[in-house]
């Protein structure tokens, strides 16, 4: 376990949670692993469609898109699943926009939306290069925010 | 087929900044100014601890909040879409924080002059995770109530974070203040790119 993990963990942690525990800090592993445990707890149903898990099986930010594949539009599957590749049938959308479509937590659909890119329902986009320091990307954007 | 194809396109990438502020501030308002869609609203859960004194020993005191988080989304071109999602900062920062900017570009913090303190735990936050953000302050009514020098003095950020005055309902003035953000952005990508001892 990296120092530098626990380190930043102490950091943002003396402050507020000052004499709240004297257990050992949780790796970040953990950390993750708690705070998606606790975006489930606001919800049973939450719990229920993802099985339990609150790990999904690739990595998916909030803003990640996903559109369906060729599989994924013939696919016979129920449920949440089934409701998300419904709603990208109209084009691609993004994990945030799943959750708010369903009203479900952001980390459920996560877990989902990371399942069905594993069974190859769905396609996401990927970047392979570390966005904040793609200049011509960053100069289309500006480009294109200043045209709005 | 048309409508197969489209289904089936290649997604555009997304990009996320966020914007941060305590409740009342218009992060609301703010993201809406830009979106293409009204802005929608997804939980998400932030962990806090209780401080008080009467807390029993080592039991924890850890409770869960849902909070809502805004997002709005802006079609860039064909092949690139803005994310930015409103977050409340006036709190100690949960453990979703990381989650949220953890491929953003940048942040915006919007601040109400009149409650100054609630945006100091996002200006915290930012500073120690490296994230580039310009602070903007809200303008309600077009009151400004304290001169920006004296804000950047109560902030106590470095000088090369951008301050500036905003009117969160006006479409103009958010884009500027996301365009501060992105020549924040693109100046850091310019210097990472530039081998190191070159001129400037």
């Amino acid at each position: 376990m990296p120092v530098d993990e626990n380190d930043e963990f102490e950091e943002i942690r003396l402050r507020p949670f000052v004499g709240a525990s004297a257990s050992p800090p949780p790796t970040r592993s953990e950390r993750i692993a708690t705070s998606q445990a606790e975006a489930e707890d606001v919800s049973i149903r939450a719990f229920l469609i993802t099985g339990g898990r609150t790990t999904g099986t690739v990595p998916l930010e909030f803003e990640s898109m996903v559109s369906l594949t060729d599989r994924g539009r013939i696919a016979d599957v129920r449920f949440e699943k089934g409701a998300i590749l419904e709603l990208c049938s109209n084009g691609p959308l993004s994990v945030a926009e799943l959750a708010a479509k369903l009203h479900i937590p952001l980390g459920a659909a996560r877990v989902i939306a990371a399942d069905l890119v594993n069974d190859s329902l769905l396609d996401v986009h990927r970047s392979d290069t570390n966005l904040s320091n793609d200049v011509a990307m960053l100069k289309r954007l500006i480009h294109g925010v200043r045209a709005l | 087929m048309s409508e197969l194809s489209s289904a089936t396109r290649t997604p555009p990438l997304p990009v996320k900044i966020v914007v941060a502020g305590g409740f009342g501030v218009g992060k609301t308002t703010f993201v809406g100014a830009l979106s293409d869609i009204p802005p929608l609203t997804t939980e998400a859960a932030m962990t806090s601890v209780a401080r008080g004194i009467d807390d029993r020993g080592d039991v924890s005191t850890k409770t869960t909040t849902t909070v809502a988080m805004d997002f709005g989304r802006t079609a860039i071109d064909d092949s690139l879409v803005l994310y930015m999602f409103g977050t409340p900062g006036q709190d100690r920062f949960g453990f979703m924080w990381d989650d949220l900017i953890t491929g953003a570009l940048g942040a915006v913090v919007l601040v109400d002059s009149r409650r100054l303190d609630d945006s100091f735990p996002a200006l915290d936050y930012f500073e120690s995770r490296d994230v580039p953000f310009v602070i903007a302050v809200n303008l309600f009514d077009g009151k400004q109530f304290h001169d920006l020098d004296d804000l950047r003095a109560a902030f106590n950020v470095d000088g090369t974070v951008p301050l500036l005055t905003t009117d969160a309902r006006a479409r103009g003035q958010v884009k500027e203040a996301v365009l501060t953000l992105l020549d924040t952005v693109l100046q850091r990508a310019l210097e990472a790119e530039a081998p190191a001892g070159a001129p400037a």
